[in-house]
């Protein structure tokens, strides 16, 4: 998994193919004819989509579709899209931005957590497998019951806390923080809450009502190292749980799937690192 | 009394705490929340069959959070439509 760096996180997006485009300079064009006998040959590639609609009290099962990759938009969420339009308007998943930032189309693609949006249809597979993200209760095809995650990022408190009763003011302005300080928050705050790290965690498929899991520990780091944070100490008190935290075993997995190339692992090992010097 | 699966030992359970949340809601037994809890409860559970457990376990988890939306302070009354195709 290519680690990305923060530079091209910030980078504005073009609309053409993600890839940023500067003023164009003062260039000569010269007409090219385009040869197009090449583009006409139909590349067909075949998407194995899991589908159970609980409603029509059916078992889960699997749809083929095909989709001509020529007529199509490079990402597995502009198949999708093809597929709802032109073959079956049943097939039904979670989108919203579409460049990788709401965190909604969150699934699992070929084995690998990812955002439909940012993955790119494999040409050299044969076929392309869709799931939904693994040990999570299905609602609708690919839409999963995110609602125990949701309750999870509730309970770490992902707001700034302060003792002193002043600063609760409307007057007391900004919380100041120093570069230094702002700087500890990057590659924790671009989390997106898209539960592909949780969701490949084995241990939170064992043990999902009790351990929070990667992406909400990650963001329980990210305010405990906030400067303008009071309430560290309480904040690492409630973790320091042999459930909540310490099912951790450094699989990994979580880092290896991050679409937007975070690193929670790395955030789990220093919350338990800063217990350790707690005790 | 005959010995209840864990399956239908936890439909029951959902049964008695949507009926208590409804009767919470309404503040008297026998309301039109409460009957159609019931009417709604019934209708289901005859739409399939004992042995689809995968589709039972959905059902009492929709119906968990159907619990959740019914206590929420806003809440007032519900009311069920059906099309007829």
């Amino acid at each position: 998994m290519m680690q990305r760096s923060l530079r091209t996180l910030n980078a504005p997006v073009s609309r053409m193919g993600g890839r940023y485009m500067s003023a164009a300079p003062a260039v000569e064009v010269t007409k090219v004819s385009v040869d197009k006998s090449a583009s006409t040959k139909p590349n067909i590639k075949h998407f194995k989509i899991y589908r159970w609609d609980p409603e029509q009290k059916q078992k889960p099962f699997t749809s083929t579709y095909t989709v001509d990759l020529n007529e199509c938009g490079p990402m597995v969420l502009d198949a999708l899209i093809k597929i709802k339009n032109e073959s079956d308007p049943t097939l039904t998943f979670r989108r919203s931005c579409r460049e990788g930032i709401c965190g909604s189309c969150a699934m699992n693609i070929n084995g690998t957590n990812t955002l439909a949006c940012l993955c790119y249809i494999d040409k050299a597979a044969e076929s392309i497998k869709i799931n939904p993200l693994p040990h999570m209760f299905v609602v609708k095809d690919l839409v999963t019951d995110l609602s125990n995650f949701y309750d999870q990022y509730k309970a770490i408190k992902p707001w700034l806390q302060t003792k002193d009763p002043e600063s609760h003011d409307l007057s007391h302005g900004e919380f100041l923080q120093s570069k230094t300080d702002r700087k500890k928050l990057d590659g924790m705050y671009e989390c997106i809450l898209c539960a592909c790290c949780s969701t490949s965690c084995p241990s939170y498929w064992w043990n999902a009502d009790r351990y929070l899991g990667p992406a909400v520990l990650m963001q329980a780091y990210r305010w405990i190292e906030d400067s303008r944070d009071e309430l560290t100490k309480e904040r690492l008190e409630y973790l320091d749980d042999s459930f909540r935290l310490y099912r951790c075993k450094t699989i990994m997995n979580c880092s290896r799937t991050c679409p937007k190339g975070l690193n929670p692992g790395k955030a789990v090992a220093s919350i338990k690192k800063k217990i350790a010097d707690m005790h | 009394m005959s010995s209840l699966s864990g399956l239908q030992r936890d439909v029951l359970k959902l049964y008695r705490t949507l009926l208590r949340t409804a009767k919470n809601k309404a503040g008297v037994t026998h309301s039109p929340l409460e009957k159609l809890v019931q009417r709604k409860f019934r209708e289901e559970a005859h739409s399939v069959h004992r042995h689809d457990w995968q589709i039972i376990e959905h059902m009492i988890r929709q119906g968990y959070k159907q619990k959740k939306v019914m206590e929420m302070p806003g809440f007032s009354a519900a009311s069920i439509k059906t099309y007829d195709h």
